[in-house]
């Protein structure tokens, strides 16, 4: 189990415009490129993001170490 | 020289990449500095491997029989402002981006000083990231296997025709909706569409990302019986057996393999230790200044920014990165900030299309396809040369 001290944030990803990969795209692509101990902090605008993120990562089997709620924008932790 | 101390030098700027991003940039940069070129108080220098200049999004056209190879490729040299210089070869290939230094190293040895650089290094196939995927399979996305693609297209007589796209991001994001429906209206003009399944895979939920496209084209794919597979992340395909495999489990056998080959940034950016772990180089997404480095810009599909590899996105990116530096150099022009914008035709047949624009605050709304986005899609493919290549605009 990954500790969230004792995680090391590989790369932010600001999510709230994503292109033409959409949130998940540019999620998925990072997200398997992880490694041990490591975590990609995303940012998302909106909770419909937020749901989906969390769904994807139960689906594909990574884990939501830490969501933020900051405004309108939701700042989430994610690793394998 | 007035106003420039003794032994002081002219400031040099190097574009490092031709191609889309690298030479509209170098040709903007050159209007925006005219007065500066024609006094030698800046130089332009534009390094790339290939002396020859290739339009990229020309090629799903070429696959279809509905455009020549000739019309495709230009000098890049007969591009580029005459005051530009331009090297190529070992001269232009690019080994090291050394931005602590501030240089650059070329293949035949030599080291480029420079003042201010804009990376343009584009992307890079990594096929071996996906074992048996280039053996197996044709794309327009490389301009020999494209021709390949029109020829076996030509001998089709039907069978299971798979459209895979291996990773996200990859360049030119709506090209395999296109090659799909270009595909489909292609066999049933020819008679083969009944003889023929054709089975869309992509790697995440739907057939595109972003929700609005995503559900207009879901609707196109339905109306016309295209399977689509989705999520499906390929792992590996069986060149003999005919056979594409996937994370999640799943096994189609196909007669044609279609293939959008994994991207990453160029592998010159990786052996500088410039970019991420997929090559792509920290940018800030307003400024497009490289990110902890302020003479440093990032252009094109070179970026880590969430917005389209695409050549409209280069085109958009190049007014901001041309201005900021050139008021880094005159400071009297006001900073720029990208907002994201991004135009791309979508074809939806091989002669009817759609397209979107959008930015980071604004979401498309494509319109109906029809023949009149069509023309609107080959003739931004024809001005391209002489209009958008050259800043024209």
């Amino acid at each position: 189990m990954v500790e969230m001290d004792q995680v090391k944030i590989y790369k932010e990803l600001d999510l709230t415009s994503a292109g033409c990969a959409g949130p998940l795209g540019e999620l998925n692509q990072v997200a398997n490129d992880l490694k041990e101990g490591e975590a990609v902090k995303v940012i998302l605008e909106g909770k419909e993001s937020k749901l989906l993120v969390e769904s994807w990562a139960k689906k594909k089997g990574f884990k939501v170490l830490d969501v933020k709620e900051e405004g309108k924008k939701y700042v989430m932790l994610i690793a394998k | 020289m007035e106003g420039r101390g003794l032994g002081e030098v002219a400031k040099r700027i190097i574009i490092a990449g031709g191609n889309i991003a690298g030479t509209i940039v170098a040709n903007r940069l050159a209007q925006k500095l005219d007065e500066e070129l024609n006094k030698g108080e800046v130089e332009i220098v534009v390094l790339n491997k290939s002396e020859e200049h290739v339009y990229l999004p020309g090629q799903l056209l070429m696959a279809f029989g509905l455009e020549t190879p000739g019309e495709l490729v230009r000098k890049e040299r007969s591009l580029l402002d005459r005051r530009i210089k331009f090297l190529h070869g070992d001269a232009g290939t690019m080994t090291k981006i050394d931005v602590e230094n501030r240089q650059v190293i070329t293949a035949d040895g030599k080291t480029h000083k420079y003042d201010y650089l804009v990376i343009s290094t584009g992307v890079e196939y990594t096929w071996e990231e996906v074992p048996g995927y280039k053996e197996a399979s044709l794309t327009p996305y490389e301009f020999d296997s494209a021709l390949k693609m029109r020829e076996a297209l030509e001998n089709f007589q039907g069978g299971t025709i798979v459209i895979n796209v291996a990773k996200l991001p990859h360049r030119c994001p709506v090209a395999p909706i296109e090659t799909t429906l270009m595909l489909d209206d292609y066999l049933r003009k020819r008679g083969l569409r009944e003889k023929t399944r054709i089975v869309y895979t992509y790697p995440v939920e739907g057939v595109f990302a972003r929700p609005i496209t995503n559900k207009m084209m879901k609707g196109i794919f339905e109306q016309r019986d295209i399977e689509v597979h989705s999520p499906f992340n390929v792992t590996s395909v069986n060149p003999q057996e005919k056979i594409i495999e996937s994370q999640e489990g799943e096994k189609i056998k196909f007669d044609m393999l279609i293939a959008v080959p994994p991207n990453q940034g160029a592998k010159v950016i990786g052996d500088s230790g410039i970019g991420d772990r997929r090559r792509w180089v920290p940018t800030d997404k307003l400024t497009l200044r490289m990110k902890n480095h302020s003479d440093v810009y990032v252009i094109g599909d070179a970026t880590d920014l969430p917005v389209s590899k695409a050549g409209s996105t280069a085109d958009f990116e190049s007014y901001v990165v041309a201005n900021n530096l050139a008021n880094d150099i005159k400071g009297n022009l006001g900073v720029k900030h990208y907002g994201g914008d991004v135009l791309c035709y979508i074809a939806t047949g091989t002669d009817q299309a759609t397209y979107i624009r959008f930015s980071y605050t604004m979401n498309e709304s494509p319109p109906p396809p029809s023949y009149i986005h069509w023309w609107g899609k080959v003739m931004y493919n024809k001005m391209y040369w002489t209009v958008t290549a050259k800043a024209n605009i």
